[in-house]
């Protein structure tokens, strides 16, 4: 736990709330210019909430992909290597294969 | 009366405050009479109001003297929830008086944690014989951000950086 975990939870309760939190302690906020205290079993219970969030999307945050441009120039080298693909996929592999004969890479 | 140091026999016995400060000669003797130093926690507040976050206390030997106050540690701002920049100021009050102050700008809309070490040295000339510094932390900047002393994510080991120190320096 830190302090920074036990602000997310109290700021999503309350977006205006003026705290003073110290030690990474639950027990020890001070409740700042007339804020009203949130109750302690409430703000376990958003962080608690919050952290299940964050772990439900561990997924997505590990499956980062390369661009889709990226992808499509690897689905063409691949259908390049393969006269089978080459014959499938006529139309998209000859449409590409176009500009790179028009616009060769240097060297 | 002169005393007269024979050889490398040395002097004993000398009573304590018998020789003077003023009776030295240029550039010999310490300066710095004491060295007082002490650590905080944690502290981060969501609040544009300054709130104390720890203090420190020395009595000097002359209230001429001056006082090095040192404050280091780390700044972290938070603008994860939006709205802008993010940043901090720290204060140093005595007996309820802004004596000195520093300030950070960090994290500017951007959704994590921003830190960076804080290094702070004033120099109190104050005539006065003892001293309580509050020092105290206020956010500036986006409205649902927050700013913090001394975290760096969860590293408990930078607890050791969080430090006051305090120096009497002859005046």
């Amino acid at each position: 736990m830190n302090n920074n975990k036990i602000i997310k939870a109290i700021l999503k309760i309350n977006p205006n709330a003026e705290v003073l939190v110290s030690d990474n302690d639950i027990n020890k906020i001070s409740w700042l210019n007339g804020t009203t205290p949130i109750p302690k079993a409430d703000i376990e219970a958003k962080m608690a909430e919050l952290q299940a969030e964050y772990d439900a999307n561990q997924y997505q945050r590990d499956r980062v992909y390369p661009s889709i441009g990226d992808q499509l120039d690897m689905l063409w080298h691949s259908i390049d290597q393969n006269p089978k693909l080459k014959s499938e996929y006529f139309e998209f592999y000859e449409a590409i294969k176009a500009v790179k004969v028009k616009h060769p890479k240097n060297g | 009366m002169a005393i007269t140091r024979l050889g490398t026999n040395s002097i004993t016995g000398l009573p304590d405050g018998i020789v003077s400060s003023a009776s030295l000669a240029s550039g010999v003797g310490g300066k710095i009479l004491q060295v007082a130093q002490t650590t905080y926690g944690d502290t981060s507040t969501t609040s544009s109001s300054y709130s104390e976050f720890t203090t420190a206390s020395i009595t000097k030997s002359s209230a001429s003297n001056k006082v090095l106050v040192g404050l280091y540690g780390n700044w972290s701002t938070d603008a994860a929830y939006d709205s802008g920049w993010s940043g901090g100021n720290i204060a140093v009050y005595v007996g309820g008086v802004k004596r000195f102050s520093t300030g950070y700008k960090g994290g500017e809309s951007i959704g994590n944690i921003v830190t960076n070490q804080i290094a702070c040295n004033w120099l109190d000339s104050t005539n006065e014989s003892s001293a309580t510094y509050s020092f105290q932390i206020r956010l500036i900047g986006g409205d649902t951000s927050s700013v913090g002393i001394s975290r760096i994510h969860d590293d408990a080991m930078n607890y050791n950086a969080n430090r006051i120190i305090l120096m009497e320096i002859a005046g």
